[in-house]
């Protein structure tokens, strides 16, 4: 019999809040659905283990976040050692409800978006994953500049060039949806 | 930028702050000179008007939302553990 601590619970809170925007960065990092939900099922798994360090009151997310980004690189390391990294192996059966946002109901609408989202998707699959991230961070996440640089570890300056620089190339690939071009060219 | 030949040193300040004015970054000085020249500058309000709803379509299609199937194993992983 043993009562889950308050500590816990809120922590517990945190990864269901957090579930949708931890899945978009695992998507940010591994590129497919099936490795994204895996990174999140082993993120999961770890922070679990580390809730004693988990605060309440301070920002889990990016808490979260950087345990994923570790459990990435190390794995990637290790991959590209040509050893075999230690997978979550639990059931996960392939996610094919990706785009299952509920913004605009009407299904011209919904046709629509999702034609703009397969090209917001290949804009962003052409853009570098120093790039895409700060994109994610800040424009889709909310994270300040401060925040995302933290999380990524570099430097404040960095985080709003490389972000200005993104949406200049986003807004360009994606100008046939915005036809309504900005004029400005940031190179 | 095509078509400002009036384009003021005050449009120049906009063009050079709205990105970090649409993030929220923008220190409220620069806020406040961002926002008393829009009033009087119908090309830099059309401007800032576009880059916000771009921004705006943009990020909201990037969100997109985990599987139930991942949904549901992550709850059975915390009640278990
Ligand atoms: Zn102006």
């Amino acid at each position: 019999m043993n009562t889950k601590s308050e500590n816990r619970l809120a922590f517990e809170n945190e990864v269901m809040v957090n579930l949708d925007s931890m899945y978009r960065y695992a998507l940010h990092l591994v590129r497919n659905q099936d490795d994204a939900s895996d990174l999140v099922q082993e993120t999961c798994a770890r922070s679990l283990k580390a809730t004693n360090r988990f605060k309440q009151g301070t920002n889990a997310r990016a808490w979260l976040y950087a345990i994923m980004r570790n459990i990435f690189f190390n794995q990637r390391r290790a991959k590209s050692r040509g050893e075999i990294p230690s997978n979550w192996t639990d059931e996960v059966e392939s996610g094919d409800q990706r785009f299952t946002g509920s913004v605009w109901p009407q299904p011209f609408e919904m046709f629509l978006r999702d034609m703009m989202r397969e090209d917001i998707d290949k804009a962003m699959a052409m853009l570098s994953i120093d790039f895409r991230g700060v994109v994610l961070l800040c424009d889709v996440e909310g994270f300040s500049y401060a925040e995302t640089a933290e999380i990524l570890d570099i430097p404040v300056g960095t985080v709003r060039s490389r972000l200005h620089r993104a949406r200049a190339l986003l807004q360009k690939m994606l100008s046939q949806w915005f036809n309504e071009g900005l004029g400005v060219n940031e190179s | 930028m095509k078509g400002w030949e009036s384009m003021s040193p005050e449009c120049l300040f906009v063009l050079d702050n709205y990105n970090d004015y649409i993030s929220g970054e923008l220190d409220p000085d620069r806020v406040s000179r961002v926002e008393a020249h829009i009033r009087s500058c119908p090309n830099c309000e059309i401007f800032l008007g576009k880059a916000s709803r771009i921004h705006g379509r943009t990020a909201g299609l990037l969100r997109v939302q985990a599987p139930q199937t991942l949904r549901k194993s992550i709850s059975s992983l915390l009640e278990k553990t």
